[in-house]
């Protein structure tokens, strides 16, 4: 059998393998509740990226007026 | 962490001690999920402002040193906490900010930060793996079509990209050094990838194989270490730099390995 193809099966076994375990693994913390975070949830950009123009917060600092995160 | 007083300080109100450790803790949490130095000492100066007092950061690779002092600098108070690292968290950054607003808006005493920095600290707020490698897969797969994959190779590349992320889960889970999770995901999933020439599946075996790694650059520490940059903190710019540059390099040789061993070329 070919080198390439040999490689291949074994890595494909082995993510196989991987997915198994993974599922083993999930069957078994099923029992516990864990509240996971919601997919889609709108934020303010100012909570994730810098903005100009965004909320002006006095500060000691010249540099720092201008803006904020 | 450790901590220096440099005076004794009242009992009856909030001491530079207990805000210390406070911003000493938050700025460990907001470091480790992924924000630029710029949002952490805004956020950090804003909370101390909050409580009334001043604080100065010094962020190192591995640790951060803050300095509270309350008005007019009769007492101040020193801590230095180690970065505890972990994964990248917009969630967290995100709870956190809105901690200092809701802090410098006088929403949230002291006691009521405290508890909600522990419970945004223990309370990750992360996507089910399921979903998040589904996700994954999903926006390599996209990146391959960009790339101009055709319908197969994204279907190879959505197959390849969940494994992968399956197996980086099952190691970051059992604590396996990050750079050796990135070389071996590499290498699986462009060995994965590989089908698609192996097998003669589509017409596009080059774009699978190159795109096939794309969902493990670390982009966030590139960006983040030219905002530092940007913002002249040079130690932090470069030491997270170093540590992209490193994992892009750990991601190159799982890539090449795969593509030696299964004698495939991008091009």
């Amino acid at each position: 059998m070919d080198t390439a193809l040999c490689i291949w099966l074994v890595v494909a076994i082995v993510c196989v393998v991987a997915f198994v375990l993974k599922v083993m693994e999930s069957c078994g913390h099923r029992r516990v509740k864990i509240r996971f975070h919601r997919i889609v949830e709108i934020g303010r950009e100012s909570e994730e990226i810098f903005v100009p123009g965004d909320r002006v917060v006095n500060s000691d600092c010249d540099e720092d007026d201008s803006y904020d995160d | 962490m450790k901590t220096t007083a440099t005076t004794t300080e009242p009992r009856s109100r909030l001491s530079a001690k207990e805000a210390s450790l406070f911003l000493a803790t938050y700025a460990d949490r907001l470091f480790s999920s992924g924000s630029t130095v710029i949002r952490l000492e805004k956020n950090v100066k804003r909370i101390a402002a909050s409580l009334g007092m001043e604080a100065d950061i010094s962020i190192l690779p591995h640790y951060i040193y803050l300095t509270v002092r309350d008005e007019g600098n009769r007492y101040s108070h020193t801590t230095a906490i180690s970065i505890r690292g972990g994964g990248i968290s917009f969630n967290i950054n995100t709870a956190l900010s809105r901690l200092s607003w809701d802090m410098a808006d006088h929403k949230l005493d002291f006691e009521q930060a405290r508890i909600a920095l522990t419970h945004i600290a223990t309370h990750s707020g992360a996507l089910n793996s399921w979903l998040l490698a589904v996700l994954v897969g999903l926006a390599n797969a996209a990146f391959c079509r960009l790339f101009g994959g055709d319908f197969v190779a994204m279907g190879i590349i959505f197959v390849s990209t969940f494994a992968g992320y399956l197996i980086k889960q099952l190691l970051m889970e059992r604590k396996v050094d990050y750079r050796l999770v990135v070389m071996l995901c590499s290498f699986v999933s462009s060995v994965l990838s590989s089908a698609d020439g192996l097998f003669h599946l589509g017409t596009t075996p080059g774009q699978t194989i190159a795109t096939s790694v794309l969902y493990l650059v670390p982009g966030i520490p590139f960006i983040n270490s030219f905002c530092d940059m940007i913002d002249r903190h040079y130690i932090c710019a470069f030491s997270r730099l170093t540590d992209a540059i490193v994992i892009t390099c750990c991601m190159s040789a799982g890539l090449l390995g795969g593509m030696l061993l299964m004698h495939e070329g991008m091009f």
